[in-house]
C-alpha cells in the first residue's frame, strides 16, 4: 500500500508490517537493539521517531523506534506489495559487515518482471572513504553508533539513500528484496515526475 | 634533514564495482602504486576466484595456510613490481635508509595510528601505508594511507613501527607491461578455478562448495563459534571475488584494455549474481546461528543458489572463451 504526499511528487509504501529487527536504540530508556550478531544498533536520539522527514529531497516515512517493537527491515527476500506508477524508488537504508551488491525484482501488473541490480553501502563507509557508490547518495549521518553494551562508539555511521529507475508506463505490483538479511530498510519512497 | 619530492602516491584509483572500504590497506597501497606508475591496477586482481575448502575449520580464500597477499604477487608477477623487506628494527635505522628509496612501505601496529578503527584499541593488528619525505626540524613524515594522507608526527610513526610483528619494505617500480597472452592464460585460471579440483589438502571451486554443502547437510546446527570463524573467512573469499568483478569491469569498460566493449554485459553480471548469492548465504548463517533461528533448509537452499550461479558462470565463460 502506498500513501501520496501533499506535494504529489512522493509516495510512501507502507513497511512497517515488514518490520523484523529492532535497530534502533535508547539505551537510557532500556530499550536496545541490534542490527546484527555484533549487537550494533543505531542511536534513536539521532534518528526522529515516526515522521516524515525529506533527505536528498526525497521525502521518508521514518520508523517509530521509541518502543521495544520491531522498527526496521532485514531483507530476506521479502514480497512488498505496491500496486501503484512512479518513475524511481528510492530506498533509504544501509548495510553492515561490508557493501553489498544484490538484485530487487519489480514485478509489474501485467506479469513481466525486472531484476535491477541493488548496490548499498555498509553504515560504517564514510569512516573509511568519502565515497559511496556512483548510483548512491548520503541520507542521514550519525556521529556515533551504539555498541551490544549501549555504549556510544565514536566511528561515523549512516544510512544512504539508493534509488531504482523504473518502466513509468507500468504499474509496479510488488517489488521483491534481496535475500541478504545484512541489508537494512527504514524507508521506501515512491518518486513521481511531474506531469 | 628535509627531505621534499612530489609525493609518489596521490589519489586512491577509482572503482566501478569494488569498494575500497571493502579493501585492505595493502591492496590499496599495490594499486595506488601501480597508478601511479600508469599500469592497469585491475590485472592484479585477475585471477581472485577463490574458493579453497581445506577443512570444516579451513575454508578460504587461500590456496595455502601460508601464502602471501595473492594481490601482491600478482603486483610481482604481472608488472615486476617487488617489496624487499628491509631488517632494520630500530626507525632512526629505517630512516637511513630512506634518501636510497624515496619512499617506504610500513607495515604498523594499527594501536598507535589514529586513522585506523583498531587505534587505541586493538593490539596485533597491523595496517601498511607508506612514508616519503622525513621533516627533521618539525618531526613529522609524509604518510600515504588507504584511510589518512597527509604529514603525521614521527613519532607515531616510530611507536607503531617498533613493535614485533612491524616490518619496512623498499619498493622496486613495476616495469613490466602485460603480454597478450596474458589475458586468455588468466580468463582460462578463472575457468579452472570455478570448475574447482580435488586434491590432498583441499577442495576448491565448485567441489568446494558442494564439499561445504554437504557438510552442513550432515552436521547439526553451527555452534556461535563456527559461525563467526567461517564469517571472518568467508569475508575474505567475497573480498577477492568481488575484486574479480571489478577486473571484468575494467576489460569491459576501459580503453586500454585488450577486450574494451567486448565482453558480454550478461556475463559480468552472472559473476555479480554469484558473489550476492554467496554473501547471502553468508549472512543468512551467521545471522540465524546467533538469533537461535537456524534452518538447514534455507542456509543449504541459499548455498545452492550461490552454486547453480557459479555454474552459470562457468558455462558462459567457457563460451566465450570457445568463441
Amino acid at each position: 500500500m502506498t500513501t501520496q504526499i501533499d506535494n504529489k511528487r512522493n509516495s510512501i509504501v507502507a513497511i512497517d508490517s515488514f518490520y523484523n529487527v529492532k535497530g534502533i536504540s535508547w539505551s537510557e530508556h532500556q530499550i536496545h537493539g541490534s542490527l546484527d550478531h555484533s549487537g550494533d544498533s543505531i542511536p534513536g536520539e539521532l534518528l526522529p521517531s515516526g515522521v516524515v522527514q525529506t533527505y536528498r529531497g526525497i521525502q521518508f516515512q521514518l520508523p517509530r523506534h521509541t518502543t521495544n517493537h520491531f522498527d526496521m527491515v532485514s531483507c530476506e527476500g521479502q514480497t512488498v506489495p505496491i500496486n501503484a506508477r512512479c518513475d524511481e524508488i528510492a530506498f533509504l537504508g544501509m548495510s553492515t559487515f561490508g557493501d553489498h551488491t544484490d538484485f530487487v525484482v519489480i514485478s509489474y501488473s501485467d506479469g513481466e518482471t525486472d531484476e535491477q541490480l541493488f548496490r548499498i553501502s555498509d553504515w560504517g563507509r564514510l569512516f573509511f572513504t568519502n565515497d559511496l557508490f556512483p548510483d548512491e547518495e548520503i541520507g542521514i549521518i550519525f556521529p556515533y553508533r551504539r555498541n551490544i553494551q549501549g555504549n556510544k562508539v565514536p566511528y561515523l555511521a549512516g544510512l544512504s539513500i539508493q534509488k531504482i529507475v523504473i518502466d513509468k508506463h507500468k504499474e509496479i505490483s510488488s517489488i521483491t528484496l534481496p535475500p541478504n538479511p545484512y541489508i537494512f530498510l527504514a524507508s521506501i519512497t515512491l518518486i513521481h515526475e511531474h506531469e | 634533514m628535509i627531505l621534499n619530492q612530489e609525493p609518489l602516491l596521490s589519489e586512491l584509483p577509482e572503482l566501478h564495482y569494488a569498494t575500497w572500504a571493502g579493501e585492505n590497506c595493502a591492496t590499496a597501497l599495490a594499486c595506488t602504486i601501480l597508478q601511479a606508475y600508469n599500469k592497469p591496477f585491475q590485472w592484479i586482481f585477475s585471477d581472485n576466484w577463490n574458493f579453497y575448502y581445506h577443512s570444516v575449520e579451513q575454508i578460504s580464500a587461500y590456496e595455502s595456510k601460508h601464502m602471501n597477499n595473492p594481490i601482491l604477487w600478482n603486483a610481482h608477477e604481472l608488472f615486476g613490481m617487488n617489496l624487499t623487506v628491509l631488517q632494520e628494527k630500530d626507525f632512526n635505522c629505517l630512516l637511513e635508509k630512506l634518501p636510497q628509496h624515496k619512499h617506504l612501505l610500513i607495515s604498523g601496529e594499527s594501536f598507535y595510528l589514529p586513522w585506523c578503527y583498531g587505534y587505541q584499541t586493538s593490539r596485533n593488528d597491523y595496517h601498511m601505508f607508506a612514508v616519503q619525505n622525513y621533516d627533521e626540524w618539525n618531526q613529522q613524515m609524509l604518510v600515504w594511507s588507504i584511510h589518512h594522507q597527509g604529514y603525521v608526527p614521527v613519532q607515531i610513526i616510530k611507536q607503531s613501527f617498533e613493535r614485533p610483528g612491524a616490518s619496512a619494505f623498499a619498493i622496486t617500480p613495476p616495469v613490466k607491461a602485460i603480454q597478450d597472452s596474458v589475458l586468455l592464460r588468466q580468463l582460462q585460471i578463472t575457468l579452472d578455478k570455478i570448475i574447482g579440483a580435488t586434491t590432498l589438502n583441499y577442495t576448491s571451486g565448485l567441489k568446494g562448495l558442494i564439499t561445504l554443502k554437504e557438510h552442513l547437510a550432515q552436521a547439526p546446527t553451527p555452534s556461535s563459534a563456527y559461525a563467526m570463524l567461517w564469517f571472518v573467512q568467508f569475508k575474505d573469499i567475497i573480498r577477492l571475488k568481488v575484486s574479480y568483478i571489478e577486473f571484468l569491469h575494467y576489460l569491459q569498460q576501459h580503453e586500454t584494455s585488450p577486450l574494451y566493449q567486448s565482453i558480454p554485459p550478461e556475463l559480468v553480471r552472472q559473476f555479480m549474481k554469484a558473489v550476492s548469492h554467496f554473501t547471502a548465504f553468508r549472512n543468512i548463517l551467521t545471522k540465524t546461528v546467533f538469533n537461535n533461528s537456524y534452518s538447514r533448509v534455507t542456509v543449504i537452499r541459499q548455498l545452492e543458489r550461490a552454486i547453480e550461479a557459479e555454474y552459470e558462470c562457468a558455462n558462459m565463460l567457457e563460451k566465450y572463451l570457445l568463441a
